[in-house]
Protein backbone atom coordinates (compact mmCIF):
# COMPACT_ATOMS: atom_id res chain seq x y z
CA UNK A 1 0.00 0.00 0.00
CA UNK A 2 1.56 3.16 -1.26
CA UNK A 3 1.80 5.99 1.31
CA UNK A 4 3.88 9.61 2.06
CA UNK A 5 4.72 11.48 -0.30
CA UNK A 6 3.17 11.34 -3.62
CA UNK A 7 3.50 14.27 -6.48
CA UNK A 8 1.41 12.77 -8.89
CA UNK A 9 -1.16 9.34 -8.82
CA UNK A 10 -3.07 7.72 -11.88
CA UNK A 11 -4.69 4.52 -12.23
CA UNK A 12 -3.76 2.77 -14.70
CA UNK A 13 -5.10 -0.64 -15.75
CA UNK A 14 -2.95 -3.34 -17.07
CA UNK A 15 -5.80 -6.11 -18.33
CA UNK A 16 -7.59 -7.28 -15.69
CA UNK A 17 -5.53 -5.37 -12.52
CA UNK A 18 -5.10 -1.78 -11.40
CA UNK A 19 -2.09 -1.05 -10.44
CA UNK A 20 -1.22 2.58 -8.71
CA UNK A 21 1.78 4.49 -11.26
CA UNK A 22 3.15 7.75 -9.90
CA UNK A 23 5.95 8.94 -11.41
CA UNK A 24 7.02 10.69 -7.71
CA UNK A 25 6.39 6.59 -6.28
CA UNK A 26 9.07 5.11 -4.69
CA UNK A 27 9.79 1.48 -5.08
CA UNK A 28 12.03 -0.83 -3.27
CA UNK A 29 13.88 -3.99 -4.44
CA UNK A 30 12.24 -7.65 -3.31
CA UNK A 31 15.58 -8.91 -1.05
CA UNK A 32 14.25 -12.64 -2.59
CA UNK A 33 15.75 -11.44 -6.45
CA UNK A 34 19.75 -10.58 -6.08
CA UNK A 35 20.90 -8.47 -8.96
CA UNK A 36 24.55 -9.97 -9.91
CA UNK A 37 26.33 -8.82 -13.16
CA UNK A 38 28.06 -11.97 -14.38
CA UNK A 39 30.56 -11.92 -17.21
CA UNK A 40 29.35 -9.25 -18.83
CA UNK A 41 25.46 -9.93 -18.64
CA UNK A 42 23.01 -9.00 -16.00
CA UNK A 43 20.43 -11.21 -14.10
CA UNK A 44 18.08 -11.21 -11.05
CA UNK A 45 18.55 -14.76 -9.16
CA UNK A 46 15.60 -15.72 -6.93
CA UNK A 47 16.48 -16.91 -3.65
CA UNK A 48 13.84 -17.51 -0.41
CA UNK A 49 10.23 -17.55 -1.01
CA UNK A 50 11.03 -16.12 -4.74
CA UNK A 51 12.92 -19.29 -5.24
CA UNK A 52 9.74 -21.98 -4.45
CA UNK A 53 8.18 -20.42 -7.58
CA UNK A 54 11.20 -20.70 -9.76
CA UNK A 55 14.88 -20.86 -9.34
CA UNK A 56 15.84 -19.72 -12.77
CA UNK A 57 17.82 -16.61 -13.10
CA UNK A 58 16.22 -13.73 -14.84
CA UNK A 59 18.63 -12.15 -17.86
CA UNK A 60 18.09 -8.15 -17.73
CA UNK A 61 18.84 -5.98 -20.69
CA UNK A 62 21.52 -2.95 -20.36
CA UNK A 63 18.50 -0.57 -19.51
CA UNK A 64 16.46 -3.14 -17.23
CA UNK A 65 19.67 -3.61 -15.26
CA UNK A 66 20.36 0.06 -15.00
CA UNK A 67 16.25 0.94 -13.66
CA UNK A 68 16.64 -1.72 -11.14
CA UNK A 69 19.65 -0.63 -9.43
CA UNK A 70 17.94 2.49 -9.56
CA UNK A 71 15.12 1.16 -7.74
CA UNK A 72 17.87 -0.46 -5.55
CA UNK A 73 19.23 2.81 -4.23
CA UNK A 74 15.47 3.76 -3.56
CA UNK A 75 15.19 6.71 -5.97
CA UNK A 76 11.87 8.08 -7.14
CA UNK A 77 10.29 7.08 -10.22
CA UNK A 78 10.27 10.57 -11.43
CA UNK A 79 14.31 11.23 -10.36
CA UNK A 80 14.76 7.64 -12.62
CA UNK A 81 13.12 9.45 -15.61
CA UNK A 82 15.37 12.50 -15.34
CA UNK A 83 18.82 10.69 -14.88
CA UNK A 84 18.03 8.35 -17.68
CA UNK A 85 17.15 11.56 -20.33
CA UNK A 86 20.63 12.62 -19.21
CA UNK A 87 22.44 9.40 -19.33
CA UNK A 88 20.40 7.60 -22.29
CA UNK A 89 20.17 11.27 -24.06
CA UNK A 90 16.17 10.48 -25.00
CA UNK A 91 13.57 12.16 -24.57
CA UNK A 92 11.81 12.74 -20.73
CA UNK A 93 8.33 10.58 -22.80
CA UNK A 94 10.77 7.56 -24.09
CA UNK A 95 12.50 7.45 -20.60
CA UNK A 96 8.72 7.74 -18.76
CA UNK A 97 7.86 4.58 -20.95
CA UNK A 98 10.67 2.58 -20.43
CA UNK A 99 10.72 2.79 -16.43
CA UNK A 100 7.57 3.02 -15.31
CA UNK A 101 6.47 -0.26 -18.28
CA UNK A 102 9.73 -1.91 -16.74
CA UNK A 103 8.85 -0.98 -12.94
CA UNK A 104 5.24 -1.99 -13.51
CA UNK A 105 6.22 -5.42 -14.51
CA UNK A 106 8.43 -5.84 -11.65
CA UNK A 107 5.42 -4.52 -9.38
CA UNK A 108 3.15 -7.30 -10.92
CA UNK A 109 5.55 -9.60 -10.28
CA UNK A 110 6.47 -9.35 -6.83
CA UNK A 111 10.06 -8.19 -7.95
CA UNK A 112 9.84 -4.66 -6.50
CA UNK A 113 7.71 -3.22 -3.77
CA UNK A 114 6.07 -0.16 -3.08
CA UNK A 115 8.98 1.75 -0.45
CA UNK A 116 7.01 2.68 2.56
CA UNK A 117 8.68 6.38 2.97
CA UNK A 118 7.34 6.50 6.70
CA UNK A 119 9.62 3.38 7.62
CA UNK A 120 12.37 4.73 5.63
CA UNK A 121 12.29 8.38 7.41
CA UNK A 122 12.38 6.51 10.84
CA UNK A 123 14.99 4.13 9.71
CA UNK A 124 17.14 6.31 7.22
CA UNK B 1 54.73 -24.86 -15.62
CA UNK B 2 52.21 -25.79 -18.84
CA UNK B 3 50.26 -23.30 -20.46
CA UNK B 4 46.67 -24.59 -19.69
CA UNK B 5 48.18 -23.69 -15.51
CA UNK B 6 49.99 -20.24 -16.44
CA UNK B 7 46.63 -19.06 -18.04
CA UNK B 8 44.50 -20.33 -15.22
CA UNK B 9 46.99 -18.69 -12.25
CA UNK B 10 46.71 -15.41 -14.86
CA UNK B 11 42.61 -15.77 -14.98
CA UNK B 12 42.44 -16.87 -11.36
CA UNK B 13 43.89 -13.17 -10.29
CA UNK B 14 42.17 -11.23 -13.10
CA UNK B 15 39.18 -13.08 -11.93
CA UNK B 16 39.44 -12.06 -8.61
CA UNK B 17 39.63 -7.80 -9.45
CA UNK B 18 36.90 -8.42 -11.93
CA UNK B 19 39.03 -7.82 -15.07
CA UNK B 20 39.55 -10.34 -18.37
CA UNK B 21 42.92 -11.56 -19.33
CA UNK B 22 44.17 -11.17 -22.74
CA UNK B 23 42.94 -13.44 -25.33
CA UNK B 24 45.27 -16.27 -24.56
CA UNK B 25 44.69 -18.22 -27.92
CA UNK B 26 43.73 -21.62 -26.95
CA UNK B 27 42.37 -24.16 -28.99
CA UNK B 28 38.97 -25.72 -27.86
CA UNK B 29 40.66 -28.47 -26.36
CA UNK B 30 43.33 -26.63 -24.52
CA UNK B 31 39.42 -24.08 -23.19
CA UNK B 32 38.23 -27.37 -21.78
CA UNK B 33 41.22 -28.53 -19.95
CA UNK B 34 41.30 -24.83 -18.76
CA UNK B 35 37.89 -25.07 -17.43
CA UNK B 36 38.30 -28.77 -15.98
CA UNK B 37 40.98 -27.28 -13.90
CA UNK B 38 38.95 -24.72 -13.07
CA UNK B 39 35.90 -27.28 -11.88
CA UNK B 40 38.68 -29.50 -9.98
CA UNK B 41 39.88 -26.24 -7.99
CA UNK B 42 36.01 -24.50 -6.91
CA UNK B 43 37.14 -21.36 -9.07
CA UNK B 44 34.91 -21.96 -12.36
CA UNK B 45 33.20 -19.01 -12.09
CA UNK B 46 36.17 -16.99 -11.28
CA UNK B 47 38.37 -18.30 -14.19
CA UNK B 48 35.09 -17.74 -16.44
CA UNK B 49 34.74 -13.97 -15.42
CA UNK B 50 38.13 -13.70 -16.65
CA UNK B 51 37.91 -15.35 -19.80
CA UNK B 52 34.28 -15.16 -21.06
CA UNK B 53 35.20 -12.48 -23.83
CA UNK B 54 37.93 -14.48 -25.27
CA UNK B 55 36.52 -17.76 -25.39
CA UNK B 56 35.28 -19.07 -28.96
CA UNK B 57 31.15 -18.96 -28.52
CA UNK B 58 29.57 -22.64 -28.05
CA UNK B 59 31.94 -23.36 -25.27
CA UNK B 60 31.09 -19.80 -23.83
CA UNK B 61 27.83 -20.53 -23.58
CA UNK B 62 27.91 -23.71 -22.01
CA UNK B 63 30.35 -22.35 -19.71
CA UNK B 64 27.92 -19.24 -19.11
CA UNK B 65 25.11 -22.02 -18.25
CA UNK B 66 27.45 -24.30 -15.51
CA UNK B 67 28.68 -20.84 -14.07
CA UNK B 68 25.21 -19.45 -13.52
CA UNK B 69 24.18 -22.37 -11.91
CA UNK B 70 27.26 -22.58 -9.42
CA UNK B 71 27.08 -18.87 -8.50
CA UNK B 72 23.01 -19.07 -7.94
CA UNK B 73 23.20 -21.96 -6.10
CA UNK B 74 25.81 -20.47 -3.94
CA UNK B 75 23.36 -16.99 -3.83
CA UNK B 76 20.87 -19.43 -2.41
CA UNK B 77 22.85 -21.27 0.16
CA UNK B 78 24.59 -18.45 1.53
CA UNK B 79 20.79 -16.66 1.70
CA UNK B 80 19.11 -19.52 3.55
CA UNK B 81 22.18 -19.98 5.91
CA UNK B 82 22.10 -16.25 6.77
CA UNK B 83 18.56 -16.70 7.41
CA UNK B 84 19.38 -20.26 9.83
CA UNK B 85 21.96 -17.83 11.20
CA UNK B 86 19.71 -15.13 12.28
CA UNK B 87 17.64 -17.59 14.09
CA UNK B 88 20.29 -19.62 15.75
CA UNK B 89 20.89 -16.12 17.40
CA UNK B 90 17.45 -15.64 18.26
CA UNK B 91 18.18 -18.96 19.75
CA UNK B 92 20.72 -17.72 21.99
CA UNK B 93 23.48 -19.71 19.90
CA UNK B 94 25.64 -17.18 18.64
CA UNK B 95 27.87 -19.61 17.01
CA UNK B 96 31.18 -18.71 15.81
CA UNK B 97 31.38 -18.87 11.69
CA UNK B 98 34.70 -20.09 9.88
CA UNK B 99 35.66 -20.16 6.41
CA UNK B 100 33.00 -20.20 3.96
CA UNK B 101 30.40 -17.58 3.85
CA UNK B 102 33.10 -14.99 6.03
CA UNK B 103 35.66 -16.06 3.64
CA UNK B 104 33.27 -15.29 0.62
CA UNK B 105 32.76 -11.94 1.98
CA UNK B 106 36.49 -11.10 1.78
CA UNK B 107 35.90 -11.56 -1.99
CA UNK B 108 34.82 -8.71 -4.67
CA UNK B 109 32.79 -10.85 -5.89
CA UNK B 110 31.54 -12.85 -3.21
CA UNK B 111 29.04 -15.82 -5.02
CA UNK B 112 31.67 -16.66 -7.31
CA UNK B 113 33.77 -18.12 -4.88
CA UNK B 114 31.72 -21.53 -4.93
CA UNK B 115 31.97 -23.90 -1.23
CA UNK B 116 30.17 -27.04 -0.57
CA UNK B 117 28.93 -26.04 2.82
CA UNK B 118 29.31 -23.88 5.61
CA UNK B 119 31.62 -24.47 9.12
CA UNK B 120 30.41 -23.04 12.75
CA UNK B 121 31.94 -23.64 15.95
CA UNK B 122 29.50 -23.83 18.35
CA UNK B 123 31.64 -25.25 21.64
CA UNK B 124 30.84 -28.58 23.33
CA UNK B 125 28.68 -26.19 26.13
CA UNK B 126 26.00 -25.56 24.00
CA UNK B 127 26.57 -27.92 21.13
CA UNK B 128 22.93 -30.08 22.59
CA UNK B 129 20.94 -26.95 21.98
CA UNK B 130 22.52 -26.72 18.44
CA UNK B 131 22.01 -29.87 17.90
CA UNK B 132 18.38 -29.55 18.82
CA UNK B 133 17.88 -26.80 16.93
CA UNK B 134 18.91 -27.75 13.91
CA UNK B 135 17.06 -31.56 13.93
CA UNK B 136 13.90 -28.94 15.09
CA UNK B 137 14.57 -26.96 11.65
CA UNK B 138 14.81 -30.25 9.40
CA UNK B 139 18.17 -31.00 9.31
CA UNK B 140 19.82 -34.32 8.97
CA UNK B 141 22.69 -35.04 11.33
CA UNK B 142 25.42 -37.31 9.57
CA UNK B 143 26.37 -38.42 12.74
CA UNK B 144 24.27 -39.49 15.24
CA UNK B 145 26.50 -40.84 17.84
CA UNK B 146 28.79 -38.06 18.03
CA UNK B 147 31.28 -40.54 16.79
CA UNK B 148 33.54 -37.83 15.69
CA UNK B 149 36.14 -35.91 17.97
CA UNK B 150 35.53 -32.84 16.51
CA UNK B 151 32.25 -31.81 14.67
CA UNK B 152 29.39 -33.11 12.80
CA UNK B 153 27.66 -32.35 9.50
CA UNK B 154 24.18 -31.32 8.99
CA UNK B 155 22.32 -31.67 5.67
CA UNK B 156 18.88 -30.68 4.28
CA UNK B 157 19.07 -30.42 0.71
CA UNK B 158 21.85 -29.39 -1.06
CA UNK B 159 22.87 -27.33 2.39
CA UNK B 160 25.60 -28.89 4.73
CA UNK B 161 26.81 -26.95 7.82
CA UNK B 162 29.20 -28.51 9.85
CA UNK B 163 28.77 -28.06 13.62
CA UNK B 164 32.15 -27.78 15.44
CA UNK B 165 32.52 -28.69 19.03
CA UNK B 166 36.60 -28.45 18.28
CA UNK B 167 37.85 -26.43 15.39
CA UNK B 168 40.42 -29.15 14.61
CA UNK B 169 39.90 -32.68 14.46
CA UNK B 170 42.07 -34.35 17.34
CA UNK B 171 42.86 -38.01 16.05
CA UNK B 172 46.45 -36.70 14.61
CA UNK B 173 48.96 -35.69 17.56
CA UNK B 174 49.74 -33.02 15.63
CA UNK B 175 46.64 -31.28 14.71
CA UNK B 176 45.67 -31.82 18.32
CA UNK B 177 47.94 -29.09 19.15
CA UNK B 178 46.48 -26.89 16.94
CA UNK B 179 43.73 -26.97 19.16
CA UNK B 180 45.43 -24.91 21.69
CA UNK B 181 44.83 -21.79 19.08
CA UNK B 182 41.19 -22.13 20.22
CA UNK B 183 41.99 -20.85 23.51
CA UNK B 184 40.92 -16.78 24.20
CA UNK B 185 38.84 -17.12 20.59
CA UNK B 186 35.58 -16.07 21.64
CA UNK B 187 36.80 -13.63 23.96
CA UNK B 188 38.39 -12.22 21.10
CA UNK B 189 35.83 -12.82 18.54
CA UNK B 190 34.40 -9.49 16.48
CA UNK B 191 30.71 -8.99 14.72
CA UNK B 192 30.36 -8.09 11.07
CA UNK B 193 27.60 -7.59 8.99
CA UNK B 194 27.09 -9.69 6.13
CA UNK B 195 24.33 -8.54 3.93
CA UNK B 196 21.95 -8.20 7.11
CA UNK B 197 22.71 -10.32 9.44
CA UNK B 198 25.37 -9.64 12.06
CA UNK B 199 28.14 -12.47 11.78
CA UNK B 200 30.29 -13.63 14.91
CA UNK B 201 34.19 -14.24 13.53
CA UNK B 202 37.27 -15.14 14.63
CA UNK B 203 39.53 -11.51 14.95
CA UNK B 204 40.68 -11.03 11.28
CA UNK B 205 44.11 -12.51 12.56
CA UNK B 206 43.44 -15.06 14.41
CA UNK B 207 40.88 -16.44 11.25
CA UNK B 208 44.63 -15.49 9.29
CA UNK B 209 46.34 -18.11 11.22
CA UNK B 210 43.18 -20.57 11.19
CA UNK B 211 43.36 -20.26 7.50
CA UNK B 212 47.01 -20.84 7.01
CA UNK B 213 47.19 -23.50 9.75
CA UNK B 214 44.00 -25.15 7.44
CA UNK B 215 45.88 -25.02 4.10
CA UNK B 216 48.93 -26.88 5.78
CA UNK B 217 47.05 -29.60 7.46
CA UNK B 218 45.77 -30.04 3.66
CA UNK B 219 49.70 -30.18 2.34
CA UNK B 220 50.25 -32.52 4.76
CA UNK B 221 46.95 -34.54 4.19
CA UNK B 222 46.49 -34.91 0.29
CA UNK B 223 47.45 -30.86 -1.14
CA UNK B 224 46.20 -27.60 -0.74
CA UNK B 225 44.50 -26.08 -3.49
CA UNK B 226 44.76 -22.95 -5.08
CA UNK B 227 41.48 -22.02 -3.66
CA UNK B 228 42.88 -21.84 0.16
CA UNK B 229 45.84 -19.42 -1.52
CA UNK B 230 43.40 -17.31 -3.14
CA UNK B 231 41.31 -17.47 0.06
CA UNK B 232 44.55 -16.12 2.40
CA UNK B 233 45.22 -13.42 -0.63
CA UNK B 234 41.44 -12.39 -0.23
CA UNK B 235 41.70 -12.13 3.64
CA UNK B 236 44.72 -9.85 3.76
CA UNK B 237 43.32 -7.31 1.13
CA UNK B 238 40.18 -7.05 3.35
CA UNK B 239 41.31 -7.08 6.62
CA UNK B 240 44.03 -5.29 8.96
CA UNK B 241 46.25 -8.20 10.00
CA UNK B 242 48.97 -8.41 12.79
CA UNK B 243 51.90 -10.15 10.73
CA UNK B 244 53.46 -10.41 13.75
CA UNK B 245 50.99 -12.59 15.68
CA UNK B 246 50.84 -14.63 12.47
CA UNK B 247 54.35 -15.39 12.91
CA UNK B 248 54.12 -16.03 16.57
CA UNK B 249 51.43 -18.50 16.18
CA UNK B 250 52.81 -19.95 13.15
CA UNK B 251 56.21 -20.48 14.82
CA UNK B 252 54.74 -22.73 17.37
CA UNK B 253 53.26 -25.18 14.96
CA UNK B 254 56.44 -25.27 12.74
CA UNK B 255 54.61 -23.27 9.89
CA UNK B 256 56.97 -20.59 9.07
CA UNK B 257 58.32 -21.91 6.26
CA UNK B 258 55.29 -22.54 4.65
CA UNK B 259 53.74 -19.25 5.59
CA UNK B 260 56.60 -17.99 3.62
CA UNK B 261 55.68 -20.03 0.60
CA UNK B 262 52.08 -18.91 0.42
CA UNK B 263 53.35 -15.05 0.71
CA UNK B 264 55.17 -16.21 -2.57
CA UNK B 265 52.75 -17.66 -3.70
CA UNK B 266 50.49 -14.61 -3.58
CA UNK B 267 52.81 -11.80 -4.27
CA UNK B 268 53.74 -13.46 -7.67
CA UNK B 269 49.84 -14.75 -9.26
CA UNK B 270 47.79 -12.57 -6.88
CA UNK B 271 49.06 -9.67 -6.04
CA UNK B 272 49.30 -9.87 -2.37
CA UNK B 273 51.56 -7.54 -0.44
CA UNK B 274 54.12 -8.97 1.40
CA UNK B 275 54.17 -8.08 5.23
CA UNK B 276 57.05 -5.81 6.55
CA UNK B 277 59.35 -8.25 8.24
CA UNK B 278 58.70 -11.27 6.24
CA UNK B 279 60.73 -13.06 3.54
CA UNK B 280 59.89 -15.15 1.56
CA UNK B 281 60.32 -18.64 -0.02
CA UNK B 282 59.88 -20.01 -3.22
CA UNK B 283 56.30 -21.58 -4.08
CA UNK B 284 57.02 -23.15 -7.52
CA UNK B 285 56.54 -26.85 -5.87
CA UNK B 286 53.42 -25.68 -4.23
CA UNK B 287 51.66 -24.27 -6.39
CA UNK B 288 53.00 -27.46 -8.92
CA UNK B 289 51.65 -30.00 -5.96
CA UNK B 290 48.60 -27.45 -5.37
CA UNK B 291 47.53 -27.47 -9.35
CA UNK B 292 48.19 -31.22 -9.34
CA UNK B 293 46.07 -32.47 -6.14
CA UNK B 294 42.52 -30.43 -7.07
CA UNK B 295 41.25 -28.11 -4.36
CA UNK B 296 41.86 -30.40 -1.44
CA UNK B 297 44.16 -32.55 -2.93
CA UNK B 298 41.54 -34.86 -3.49
CA UNK B 299 42.22 -35.06 -7.38
CA UNK B 300 43.01 -38.36 -7.75
CA UNK B 301 42.29 -42.16 -5.42
CA UNK B 302 46.43 -42.44 -6.11
CA UNK B 303 46.49 -38.83 -4.06
CA UNK B 304 44.21 -39.66 -1.59
CA UNK B 305 45.79 -42.77 -0.64
CA UNK B 306 49.24 -41.03 -0.54
CA UNK B 307 47.76 -39.20 2.46
CA UNK B 308 48.37 -41.81 4.85
CA UNK B 309 52.04 -41.28 3.73
CA UNK B 310 51.99 -37.92 4.35
CA UNK B 311 50.20 -38.39 6.91
CA UNK B 312 52.22 -40.96 9.30
CA UNK B 313 55.32 -39.29 8.35
CA UNK B 314 53.86 -35.74 10.49
CA UNK B 315 53.41 -38.76 13.18
CA UNK B 316 57.22 -39.10 12.78
CA UNK B 317 57.02 -42.36 10.80
CA UNK B 318 59.87 -41.84 8.04
CA UNK B 319 60.31 -45.62 6.76
CA UNK B 320 59.70 -46.78 4.05
CA UNK B 321 57.96 -50.45 4.92
CA UNK B 322 55.69 -48.67 7.49
CA UNK B 323 54.38 -45.99 5.02
CA UNK B 324 53.94 -49.05 2.39
CA UNK B 325 51.98 -51.08 5.49
CA UNK B 326 50.23 -47.94 6.22
CA UNK B 327 49.07 -47.20 2.15
CA UNK B 328 47.45 -50.65 2.23
CA UNK B 329 46.48 -50.28 6.46
CA UNK B 330 45.92 -46.80 7.08
CA UNK B 331 45.95 -45.22 10.65
CA UNK B 332 42.19 -45.29 12.30
CA UNK B 333 42.54 -41.45 11.73
CA UNK B 334 42.97 -41.22 7.99
CA UNK B 335 40.67 -44.15 7.45
CA UNK B 336 38.51 -41.51 9.51
CA UNK B 337 39.14 -38.39 7.60
CA UNK B 338 38.30 -40.67 4.25
CA UNK B 339 35.52 -42.44 5.27
CA UNK B 340 32.67 -41.04 7.08
CA UNK B 341 31.10 -44.43 7.94
CA UNK B 342 34.29 -45.33 9.78
CA UNK B 343 33.69 -42.76 12.18
CA UNK B 344 29.98 -44.43 13.02
CA UNK B 345 31.32 -47.80 12.97
CA UNK B 346 35.51 -47.95 13.93
CA UNK B 347 34.82 -51.52 14.29
CA UNK B 348 34.14 -52.05 11.24
CA UNK B 349 37.04 -50.72 9.80
CA UNK B 350 39.32 -54.42 9.33
CA UNK B 351 36.65 -54.86 6.99
CA UNK B 352 37.49 -51.82 5.13
CA UNK B 353 41.18 -52.97 4.67
CA UNK B 354 40.31 -56.32 3.22
CA UNK B 355 38.58 -54.43 0.04
CA UNK B 356 40.92 -52.24 0.13
CA UNK B 357 43.65 -55.10 -0.23
CA UNK B 358 41.18 -56.55 -2.47
CA UNK B 359 41.13 -53.40 -4.94
CA UNK B 360 45.04 -53.39 -4.72
CA UNK B 361 45.80 -56.25 -5.71
CA UNK B 362 43.14 -56.35 -8.43
CA UNK B 363 45.00 -53.32 -10.11
CA UNK B 364 48.28 -53.95 -9.39
CA UNK B 365 49.79 -54.42 -13.14
CA UNK B 366 46.78 -52.46 -14.83
CA UNK B 367 47.98 -48.97 -13.61
CA UNK B 368 50.50 -49.35 -10.65
CA UNK B 369 47.82 -47.95 -8.57
CA UNK B 370 49.59 -48.42 -5.18
CA UNK B 371 53.27 -47.94 -7.09
CA UNK B 372 51.68 -44.97 -7.53
CA UNK B 373 50.27 -43.46 -4.27
CA UNK B 374 53.89 -44.18 -2.71
CA UNK B 375 55.84 -42.50 -5.71
CA UNK B 376 53.12 -39.59 -4.64
CA UNK B 377 53.51 -40.07 -1.17
CA UNK B 378 57.08 -39.92 -1.49
CA UNK B 379 57.28 -36.64 -3.34
CA UNK B 380 55.16 -35.26 -1.23
CA UNK B 381 57.31 -35.74 2.13
CA UNK B 382 59.62 -34.18 0.28
CA UNK B 383 57.46 -31.25 -0.54
CA UNK B 384 56.53 -31.38 3.25
CA UNK B 385 60.24 -31.31 4.23
CA UNK B 386 61.06 -28.67 1.76
CA UNK B 387 58.58 -26.35 3.38
CA UNK B 388 59.57 -27.60 6.85
CA UNK B 389 55.86 -28.83 7.53
CA UNK B 390 55.26 -29.12 11.12
CA UNK B 391 58.82 -30.14 11.45
CA UNK B 392 59.89 -26.74 12.99
CA UNK B 393 57.38 -26.51 15.30
CA UNK B 394 58.24 -24.97 18.62
CA UNK B 395 57.21 -25.88 22.48
CA UNK B 396 54.17 -24.76 23.08
CA UNK B 397 55.16 -21.32 25.31
CA UNK B 398 51.99 -19.85 26.80
CA UNK B 399 53.86 -16.52 27.15
CA UNK B 400 53.57 -16.29 23.19
CA UNK B 401 50.13 -16.70 23.34
CA UNK B 402 48.24 -13.44 22.83
CA UNK B 403 45.60 -11.85 25.18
Amino acid sequence: MYSGKQKRKTLITDGSECFLRGEGMRLKTNPDYKYREIAGMHYLIPCGRASARSETPIQLTETAAWIWNRIEKEMEREEIIVCMTQEFEVDRETARKAVTGFSDMLLQQGMVEVANDAEKRQNP
Amino acid sequence: MDIISRVFLQAVAAGLAKKQIEDPGLSPEEWRRLMDLSHEQLLMPVVFEAVYDSMPEALEQEYRAVSLALISSQIRKTDRFLKLYKRLTEQGVEPLVFKGVVCRDAYLLSDWRVSTDEDIYVGRDRFMQFHAFMKEMGFQGSDPNFASEHETVYRKKDMFVEGHWEIFPQENSILKQVNTLTDGILERAVHIKIEDTEILMMEPSDHMVFLLLHAMKHLALSGVGIRQICDIVQWDQRYEIDWEWVRTSMELFGGIRFTEAVLDAGSRYFGMRVPEGWTMTNSQKLIEDSLEGGVFGHNSQERLHSASITFSDTEGHNNMGYNLLRTIFPAREVMEIRYSWARKNPALLPVDWGVRILRYLTRIGKNNSPIRSLQIGKQRIKLLEEYGVFREAKEEDSDNRRE
